[in-house]
């Protein structure tokens, strides 16, 4: 298996930085709650292919096995906010952040 | 088997007890889940006392961890005595009076999480013990009550903790690049080779700041600290009280172990940027806090802000960091004197709230001012025992909170840091003003209602335990001390404990042609 260059790393990196910064990007300006949770998944998915481009970089599996890890911890929080967002939705009839935002001060 | 992670244990099969009980047809049935709680956690303890802290290389649990475990299983029974009854039949917020189990049950979750977060060795294992302790929080935030308010703070909470735990895993991810693995003694070791030579690389100094910017939502310090009065509000009170201890005391175990990896070697060149960090994290946490709880009338929302306050005093301790020659109070220790505010903070917060949902008010607690006034000429020993404890949150000598104070001023002062420690002081009596806001409402004020308490033995039960402790532990602190002490000796990992077996992390992929280039590489001086 091939070394990988320091500017093939950085490339991934670069990758890995981006969809972070898209994600945050996102959970700042989206309204939608959906959306909102989407950016973060995003923003998780940056940090996974920091950690695969990492693991390929330094040719162990540690890396490799903190995605899967990461992975369904994702899911677990993915079925939480599923579920969190249909008992809002009865609530109110709209998936709107802002109509949440009662407490003040 | 791992014999260090028996509470662990112990408290995940309690929960799915409790779990499994908690479906019961008959609410009576449905009521045992409270004593298999208790039980649980007294069992947790008994066996945190006695998996003893082994000088041999086998079993690796660190002073912390057995500190952490003991400490977690001792809050946990005053939790679990604070929620007793929950949901509450005459809480008009209440859709439905049925109990549910499920709530002790996520407690109980959230509890291993925290009593496992001392023993990880691996930064997997430490994401997930950070997780284990925050999603059950989600849930019981979202439904502890059937109330609009509940559920807009659960979705606050629940949104911003994942995007902290979106940035802390980016740190998480930084740091492994820099080391070339997850193992912390590996970690350690490239810190130490790295602080060697040429000073820590920038991918491991952002790896640090991104793993501090991410934890203090855990905590609520300052970037990440604006849902906690709201979530504090809307939140049913025993959760708040759950709140204000577990996730916090996990985020600062979590920046301990963190920056322990470093060896708190962190003077020079870029690293610089993470003491630096801290600082201005502390000075902001506990200012903010303190100026705003002064707006509040809320006592819910200010008990929020005193929280992000005392998240700064002991944000303020980790600045100063350890004395690695010492480690003992009384030669100003910065994680000794940490870990013994988390404790003390943790018993005056709970009494607080134990006292807060004992007077009812008008919902599950008492949370105007005006809910209190006057309490103390009809219910003497709970106005006491709410005095004390929040007399110990101001700081006044003879309580516990006294010398968590002290202890964090002489490890700032000690370390050099004597700005901070001047900055804490002049937060502590701006604090003073809010508390005793709260105790002149109880003492001076006439009455305005009727009061309603509720007759919960579990709660005055917790109460009064909270406010004994406050009191004996200012005066007979020796147990304390020694115990907070000894957490913060020996706490960076060692080779001989946890040694990975030579070439355990590359040989799966190694193929022999790339064996000898990868040799030639050293892992943190490429990057």
């Amino acid at each position: 298996m091939e070394l990988m260059t320091n500017a093939a790393l950085y490339q991934y990196l670069a990758l890995g930085a981006v969809l972070f910064t898209i994600g945050l990007v996102g959970f700042m300006s989206r309204r939608n709650m959906i959306m909102i949770f989407l950016s973060t998944e995003i923003m998780f998915q940056g940090v996974a292919i920091n950690l695969i481009a990492f693991a390929r970089y330094h040719l162990n599996a540690d890396g490799q096995s903190f995605v899967i890890f990461l992975l369904s911890v994702a899911a677990a929080e993915a079925s939480l906010a599923l579920a969190l967002v249909v008992l809002l939705y009865r609530r109110r009839q709209t998936l709107n952040i802002d109509a949440w935002s009662e407490m003040q001060g | 088997m791992a014999i260090e992670l028996i509470p662990e244990i112990i408290l995940l099969i309690t929960a799915v007890a409790a779990l499994l009980l908690g479906l019961a047809a008959r609410d009576s049935v449905r009521r045992l889940v409270q004593w298999v709680s208790l039980i649980g956690l007294a069992a947790a303890l008994a066996a945190g006392l006695g998996v003893g802290v082994p000088a041999d290389a086998m079993g690796h649990i660190s002073p912390l961890a057995k500190y952490m475990t003991l400490l977690t299983c001792a809050s946990g029974i005053l939790l679990v005595l604070n929620a007793w009854g929950m949901p509450f039949g005459n809480d008009p917020a209440q859709c439905d009076s049925h109990f549910r189990g499920e709530t002790f049950a996520m407690m109980l979750v959230s509890l291993a999480g925290l009593s496992m977060m001392a023993k990880v060795d691996n930064l997997i294992w430490l994401f997930l013990a950070l997780e284990l302790v925050s999603i059950p929080t989600y849930v019981l935030v979202a439904a502890g009550r059937g109330q609009i308010a509940s559920q807009e703070a659960g979705v606050k909470y629940f949104f911003l903790g994942a995007l902290s735990v979106a940035i802390f895993l980016f740190g998480f991810s930084y740091l492994y690049g820099f080391a070339g693995s997850t193992n912390f003694v590996a970690i350690h070791r490239a810190f130490l080779v790295a602080q060697g030579t040429s000073g820590l690389p920038f991918v491991a100094v952002i790896g640090l700041l991104m793993v501090i910017l991410g934890v203090s939502y855990k905590i609520a310090a300052v970037p990440l600290h604006y849902y906690a009065p709201d979530v504090y509000q809307g939140a049913a009170t025993p959760v708040t009280s759950f709140l204000s201890f577990v996730p916090k005391a996990a985020g600062f175990v979590a920046i301990i172990v963190v920056l322990n990896l470093t060896g708190w070697n962190l003077s020079r060149g870029a690293a610089n940027a993470v003491p630096a960090l801290l600082a201005v994290m502390a000075v902001l946490t506990m200012t903010i806090g303190n100026v705003f709880a002064l707006l509040q009338r809320n006592i819910k929302r200010m008990l929020a802000y005193s929280s992000v306050a005392h998240s700064g005093y002991i944000l303020a301790a980790l600045v100063a960091g350890p004395d690695l020659i010492h480690t003992h109070v009384i030669t100003g220790d910065g994680i000794t004197a940490a870990v013994f505010y988390l404790a003390a903070y943790g018993i005056m917060t709970i009494g607080v709230f134990a006292v807060l949902t004992y007077l009812q008010g008008k919902t599950d607690a008492a949370e105007d001012l005006d809910d209190i006034a006057g309490i103390a000429s009809e219910h003497r020993l709970a106005a006491a025992c709410m005095a004390i404890c929040l007399f110990s949150l101001i700081g006044m000598p003879g309580t516990v909170g006294f010398l968590g104070k002290l202890f964090i001023v002489q490890a700032d002062f000690v370390s050099g840091h004597e700005v901070l420690a001047v900055i804490v002081v002049i937060n502590a009596a701006i604090a003073a003003a809010y508390y005793l806001r709260i105790v002149a409402a109880m003492y001076i004020r006439e009455s305005w209602t009727p009061f309603v308490v509720r007759k919960s033995p579990a709660l005055q039960f917790a109460g009064a335990i909270c406010a004994a402790l406050v009191i004996f532990f200012g005066i007979a602190p020796t147990l304390l001390i020694n115990r907070s002490g000894d957490s913060a000796s020996n706490i960076l990992p060692t080779a001989s404990a946890q040694m990975p077996k030579p070439a355990a992390h590359s040989a799966v992929v190694i193929t022999p042609k790339s064996a000898p280039k990868l040799m030639a590489r050293t892992r943190a001086a490429t990057m």
